[in-house]
């Protein structure tokens, strides 16, 4: 009898012991990475690098940015995660908050190829990997000539030429305020217009969207014509489906970004794998698979890439320490006024 | 007649999604739509060969069962010391074992993210087990409690009396007559780890992914039915270990105790 109790309590200790063993054991480079083309970019792009020159394989999380915050904040000197991708806002919040080594061309060579512009905001505690726009998908069967710029389409929206077929970005997306910031430049800056405006669209709009992939969904089952949706998976879409159609409006879109940082506390490894994604052969394969534009300026884009990706120009970056002062205002509006 | 309408209805309302679920995922197209315009075993086929399904999916497999025995073994010494000792504060230790059902999910997962990263436990398997056996003790504990409250004292006492030892008593007398409560809460709480994401989200690596948080992840960024396929496969598997369990066991000997047979 009293063997059995023996035996039942040491499978009870392994049963605990041996899952804490596992984790205690884990001791390589964790980077993170979004799902799905991006994470096939990830794995062919950028750990391919991190090998021929480590001969190490990351390993790749798949983890949203605020995830990754809340992971950093757990865990401040110590993270879980060697090399993040956080959204614009979350990386100016995680330098602040002392959770980011600064970046440097020492630690990083190919940051010398990488224009300031795509790190300013961020105090070098960040650097943009890749960029997008928010442009118009447009079923070209429904809608063979649809509005040139944004402030026609909005017009017409509100006028009700499309029905209800129309699907904008919601305010409370991540990417929400980036785009009703872009809006305000278009009316002189006044929000009042702006609030005025999606009010307007409301009886028209088949949904203000706040999941990317519903929003796909709907215009990929034909319930919508007009889609307010990211370029790169916008014109990868139309590549597929002939009746889809993508393009900028007049007078450009604002920068949409995924911004790479490396934790404090990470192992000095981190720099290789950070240094990999900026180098010119993994940035150019990046793009290829994820069909945005990327920030090495040594890249030259072959012709085909280049027709579908959207210019630098043709973006403007938005202004994160006013949208980070407005967010809170704009989401009190938005959850009186529009919801 | 109008019983009869109402059950209909009932029934209809809670299986439809399932069926959606159930046909979607035979669609030959490429994104979710219903009816689907043809059908095709191509993604049942692409997510059952896909590591990034399958492998989550044995982890929240043995997740599930570590979190369940662990929730056992702190679950039944508790229970009996609740139901059996006239202990002092015994309705606040109840309240307290039982509060991770009281606090919202997210909060919870970001206080055990904080809590068990500082014991260098974060991020990786022995964290989700020790976050999940936290998440599933209640239900555990308020199942055995449940039973045990309800067992006459006097068969311990009678086992005592013809010679048993307390151990030889325990294993023989009570842990029997505590089984229909052990079996019932080890099934729920086996079925709410295997379905909790607010904790595995926080808290799952590379390696211990979970099923529910992969599906997340690739619903956030794809617009494939795979989603509905490695729904379906999850449906099955949960209604394949009932019926085995009914089969070789029978549910309601397991879970009734031996004095309402």
């Amino acid at each position: 009898m009293r063997d059995s109790i023996r035996r039942l309590a040491a499978a009870s200790v392994l049963l605990i012991a041996l899952p804490v063993a596992g984790a205690l054991a884990q001791d390589k480079i964790v980077v993170t990475s979004s799902g799905g083309v991006w994470l096939d970019s990830a794995k062919n792009n950028f750990a391919t690098c991190f090998k021929e020159r480590t001969g190490k394989d990351p390993e790749i999380l798949v983890s949203a940015s605020n995830e990754i915050m809340q992971r950093l904040r757990a865990s401040p000197g110590n993270p879980p995660i060697h090399v993040a991708v956080l959204s614009e806002i979350d990386a100016i919040r995680a330098g602040q908050e002392g959770l980011l080594d600064k970046l440097t061309v020492e630690k990083v060579p190919n940051l010398k190829d990488v224009p300031e512009v795509f790190r300013k905001q961020w105090n070098d505690f960040a650097t943009i990997q890749n960029f997008g726009a928010m442009i118009v998908m447009v079923n070209g069967e429904k809608v063979p000539n649809p509005p040139q710029d944004w402030k026609t389409l909005i017009d017409e929206v509100i006028a009700g030429k499309y029905g209800k077929r129309v699907s904008f970005p919601s305010l409370t997306m991540p990417w929400g305020p980036m785009f009703t910031w872009f809006l305000t430049t278009l009316y002189d800056g006044s929000e009042d217009v702006v609030f005025q405006k999606y009010k307007a669209m409301l009886p028209n709009m088949a949904k203000y969207w706040v999941s990317p992939v519903d929003a796909l969904n709907m215009f990929a089952a034909k319930e919508i014509d007009i889609l307010v949706y990211w370029d790169g998976r916008a014109y990868a879409f139309a590549e597929e489906n002939k009746w889809a159609k993508a393009y900028i409006p007049a007078p450009g879109a604002f920068q949409s970004a995924a911004m790479l940082a490396k934790p404090k506390g990470a192992p000095e490894l981190a720099w290789q794998y950070v240094d990999c994604v900026l180098s010119p052969k993994a940035q150019l394969g990046h793009s290829h698979t994820v069909k945005y534009p990327i920030v090495n300026s040594k890249v030259e884009y072959p012709a085909d890439l280049k027709a579908i990706l959207t210019p630098l120009e043709k973006v403007r970056q938005p202004d994160f320490a006013r949208i980070i002062e407005r967010v809170p205002n704009w989401l009190d509006r938005w959850n009186r006024e529009i919801r | 007649m109008i019983r009869r309408l109402y059950m209909t209805l009932a029934g209809a309302f809670l299986l439809a999604p399932l069926i959606v679920v159930g046909v979607v995922a035979f669609t030959s197209a490429s994104f979710v739509s219903f009816p689907p315009p043809g059908y095709s075993l191509r993604w049942l086929t692409r997510v059952l060969a896909d590591p990034s399904f399958m492998r989550p999916l044995a982890n929240s497999i043995l997740l599930g069962l570590a979190a369940a025995c662990a929730a056992a073994i702190l679950a039944v010494p508790a229970a009996l010391a609740l139901a059996r000792r006239q202990m002092r504060h015994a309705a606040e230790i109840e309240s307290f074992l039982l509060s991770p059902l009281s606090l919202p999910a997210l909060i919870l997962s970001i206080a055990l993210l904080f809590y068990l990263s500082r014991l260098g436990l974060g991020s990786g398997f022995a964290g989700l087990f020790v976050g999940h056996t936290v998440v599933v003790l209640p239900y555990m504990l308020r199942t055995v409690l449940a039973v045990a409250r309800g067992v006459d004292p006097a068969l311990e006492e009678a086992a005592h009396t013809l010679g048993a030892d307390p151990w030889r008593s325990f294993i023989h007398v009570t842990l029997p007559t505590l089984r229909p409560g052990i079996v019932a809460g080890a099934l729920f709480a086996f079925l709410v780890s295997f379905d909790e994401v607010a904790v595995a989200l926080l808290m799952s690596s590379v390696g211990s992914m979970t099923l529910p948080v992969a599906i997340l992840n690739h619903v956030a960024h794809n617009y494939d039915p795979a989603i509905a396929a490695i729904s379906l496969i999850k449906i099955v598997l949960v209604i394949a270990v009932l019926l085995a369990l009914e089969l070789f066991f029978g549910l309601d000997r397991l879970m009734l105790s031996r004095a309402r047979r």
